[in-house]
């Protein structure tokens, strides 16, 4: 979805996907869109976007969250506020106990010097809270060895964010 | 940028696509052979798929011509030259875009683009997504006859672009095939079809009547014009773009392209399976047996469109005609302005069908709005390390923050000039509409005046403003932000990078053209430059000041490549840095340059201004503005190569 973030602009993606297509056409998927709080995960790269994109969730909705705030030139400027970390995990907590923080981004620049690794640490965050069906760890392998180039630094990014976010989301349930 | 991509060429095959890359993939099936378009958002990236194309197959390039055009009319104008020889032409536009070639395609519609075949792509962009308005450009295609086809999946696209190349050949009509930034840019599956070769070289016929449309010719082709849309529109039936979802509901429902999916899901979710559905692949012209067939049974008809009410229009045209008693329900139900949403739609349904609004959907808006104004706002805005971003800096220096002065904007990226914090622009038209505004204000106000434009604007259409501003000696400051790139839509190439090898600038043409005053500065020098502005504004008549420093994306990108040979090749490379100590929090980086690689934190209760280092591309403009020298340049490895930005 268009939203300029190359230019500091907010933006999202929606991924939506049914296992095999029905012969009653008004059964399938026909919108790229989500319906509002018809969400079942969300993968923020920042947290305030967690609540910008807030009308797509609902209590099924899991949340996983780069920790990293990127708080905007208003709030640089001392014009608007950045909401208090707190503040979101007790808005999201209003739909579902499931939110998960992690700080991706450091993550990234530990582990590979950089901060491009942070969307597959994420990604790899998302994996084990099990609300991607369908999908087996080598699949992604595989697409990122067909797709991404440095194929080797980003298997390893992922695979980083699976073994982080099992710790996170076992600390949780124990 | 893909590496291994073979979608585009692989015979056959089922792949994932954007539904711009399947139209890509529908025109190389349809042996399309000439493309000539203006970037312009949602549909740039269509040329950049041609040039990947066209760089990976150097053998194709025979076969198939890209060109970026300076603008939309020239493009228009160019794809009926290519057309008039005999081969199929492809002109993508934005909706704005269309504006601007409608001069041309108005003529071009008359005459018909035989013997060869054209397809317009025009990318409408409901919500304003992407672009500095929101219109409904499929009443041109009722202006000027422009049957127009309206993709809904990736696969429509794919599918029915060809299709449209051979509606275009068989009926001698320019085709419309209007996307949109959500049918645009959703991806899905594609099934493939073999690829045909585009044809290499054509000839044009010479025939007066058909290509000049002057009278009598001119209303000849009018007449003809007519003669071939009514052959087409009998044809609507066969052709399988228009679809029906029978049901025995006494209220149907008609739609097209994004909407159809939204009416979908929402019927769904409504329980309504029963409401019979005709889906519009061809929203103009409307065949009437088709239309009064699906009436026939019905006593009310939704129609489901975005922006304003064409479908309702030309619906209730059929049923004035055909004296049928079918109430239309539309724009008393459904939003004129923004794009549609499932929710959206299904909130409106529920109440046309009187059942229960749908909780999930209300609780959604509910919980979201007790929050909703917590949340920070996050415009778009100039990336760390902009030229332009530091312009604007200096223009608030050299003005005392805009003191009497007026600031004439213009499309770009600097079109995010009146965003806060720095609210730099006061007004905005279209591609040089600013410099344009800027001559009527000059002659009636004595405000100082400074109009802005890009160098790709500037060879769209700003020269002819400027030259008529040297004509009546305006007064009035233009800056022009050469920064080599068409940078907003992605990066293409503007045509100062084909002529800038040639020995051709900017400051050649505004010499050219005559203007009296005219500097070239660097924006990364801030100082000097707003000497320049306010030198400028002290001077009657009119002034440019050409800002030469290149997009700092691409200039960052070039960098970043740079160092990474120059390591590879086991040098040493020096490392700066900037950082901030001892920050006063007089606001001057964060307030007046606004650099959103600078943060605000506070740590033991003390604030202070930071540098996220991970951002900061190193332009060092924040350290030549820092009034009290709390911005520091450090430089690891002062004994390696500098690699410092590329000039010109």
């Amino acid at each position: 979805m268009h939203g300029l973030a190359q230019r500091e602009g907010a933006i999202s993606s929606h991924t939506r996907y049914q296992k095999r297509v029905v012969d009653d056409e008004r059964k399938n998927l026909h919108s790229s869109i989500i319906c509002y709080g018809d969400a079942d995960l969300f993968i923020c790269f920042e947290p305030s976007e967690a609540l910008r994109r807030g009308i797509f969730a609902s209590k099924k909705t899991t949340f996983v969250l780069n920790s990293r705030t990127i708080p905007g030139i208003m709030i640089t400027a001392n014009l608007e506020e950045y909401p208090p970390i707190e503040k979101i995990k007790e808005i999201l907590n209003g739909y579902s106990d499931h939110v998960y923080f992690m700080n991706a981004t450091e993550l990234s620049l530990e582990h590979f010097n950089s901060n491009h690794y942070m969307n597959l640490i994420m990604l790899g965050l998302a994996i084990p809270t099990g609300r991607i069906p369908f999908i087996e760890i080598q699949n992604y392998e595989e697409v990122i060895k067909e797709w991404l180039r440095n194929a080797d630094e980003n298997i390893k990014a992922l695979h980083l964010g699976i073994d982080e976010g099992k710790k996170i989301i076992n600390t949780r349930k124990s | 940028m893909p590496i291994k991509d073979t979608r585009f060429i692989q015979e056959s095959g089922k792949v994932m696509m954007l539904g711009n890359e399947a139209l890509v993939r529908g025109c190389l099936e349809a042996g399309v052979s000439y493309i000539s378009q203006y970037p312009g958002t949602p549909t740039s990236d269509i040329g950049e798929y041609f040039h990947q194309i066209l760089r990976e197959i150097p053998d194709i390039r025979e076969y198939l011509v890209h060109h970026w055009a300076v603008n939309e009319a020239v493009a228009t104008s160019a794809c009926a030259g290519a057309a008039w020889t005999g081969v199929r032409s492809l002109n993508p536009m934005k909706h704005v875009g269309l504006n601007v070639a409608s001069d041309a395609l108005s003529v071009i519609a008359l005459n018909g683009p035989n013997p060869g075949g054209m397809v317009i792509v025009v990318g409408s962009d409901p919500g304003s997504l992407g672009s500095h308005q929101e219109q409904n450009e499929r009443f041109y295609a009722w202006m000027f006859h422009l049957p127009t086809i309206e993709p809904h999946t990736p696969q429509e696209c794919k599918d029915w672009i060809k299709l449209a190349f051979d509606l275009s050949e068989k009926f001698d009509l320019v085709i419309n095939f209007r996307t949109s930034t959500r049918s645009a840019h959703s991806r899905g599956y594609v099934e493939l079809e073999p690829l045909m070769m585009g044809k290499r070289k054509g000839e044009f016929i010479r025939n007066i009547p058909k290509y000049n449309s002057l009278p009598p010719h001119a209303i000849n082709n009018h007449i003809r014009l007519y003669e071939r849309i009514e052959k087409l529109r009998d044809c609507i039936p066969e052709l399988g773009l228009n679809k029906i979802y029978k049901g025995t509901n006494k209220i149907g429902v008609i739609t097209s392209g994004m909407p159809f999916g939204y009416a979908m899901e929402a019927l769904d979710q409504l329980e309504l399976n029963d409401v019979p559905i005709l889906k519009l692949g061809m929203v103009y012209p409307l065949n009437y047996t088709e239309i009064t067939e699906f009436l026939n049974d019905l006593e009310k008809v939704v129609i489901i469109e975005e922006l304003e009410p064409f479908l309702e229009v030309k619906i209730a045209e059929i049923i004035q005609k055909a004296k049928m008693n079918v109430e239309i329900i539309g724009k008393n139900y459904f939003p004129s302005h923004d794009e549609f949403s499932t929710g959206l739609v299904t909130t409106a349904l529920a109440k046309i069908f009187r059942k229960e609004p749908n909780t999930k959907i209300i609780n959604a808006i509910e919980y979201f709005n007790s929050y909703k104004d917590l949340i920070p706002s996050r415009f778009p805005t100039f990336c760390a390390g902009c030229p332009e971003r530091a312009t604007l800096y200096s223009i608030l220096k050299a003005t005392n923050h805009l003191e009497n002065t007026i600031i004439s904007g213009d499309i770009g990226c600097y079109v995010m000039s009146f965003f806060p914090p720095q609210q730099c622009s006061d007004l905005v038209i279209c591609m040089s509409g600013g410099i344009s505004a800027a001559i009527g204000m000059a002659a009636k106000t004595d405000q100082k005046i400074i109009a802005l434009i890009g160098d790709s604007t500037f060879f769209h259409t700003g020269m002819a403003p400027l030259a008529e501003a040297v004509g009546y000696n305006s007064n009035l400051l233009l800056i022009i932000f050469e920064n080599s790139w068409t940078a907003m839509t992605g990066h293409q190439d503007d045509v100062l990078r084909y002529l800038t090898n040639k020995g051709f600038s900017i400051e050649k043409i505004c010499s050219a053209i005559g203007v009296p005053w005219l500097k070239v500065e660097d924006s990364y020098n801030p100082k000097k430059l707003t000497k320049s502005i306010e030198n400028a504004l002290e001077t009657e008549g009119l002034k440019v000041i050409i800002v030469k420093r290149e997009c700092a994306l691409q200039a960052n990108r070039w960098r970043m490549s740079q160092v990474r040979k120059l390591e590879m090749e086991g040098q040493k490379v020096q490392d700066t840095s900037y950082f901030i100590g001892g920050c006063q929090m007089c606001y001057e980086c964060a307030r007046v340059l606004s650099c959103p690689a600078i943060r605000r934190v506070e740590t033991d209760g003390i604030e202070e201004m930071q540098i996220d280092q991970d951002r900061c591309v190193k332009c060092g403009v924040c350290y030549e503005v820092c009034p009290n020298g709390a911005i520091r340049k450090s430089i690891v490895a002062m004994e390696g190569v500098e690699v410092p930005f590329r000039e010109g």
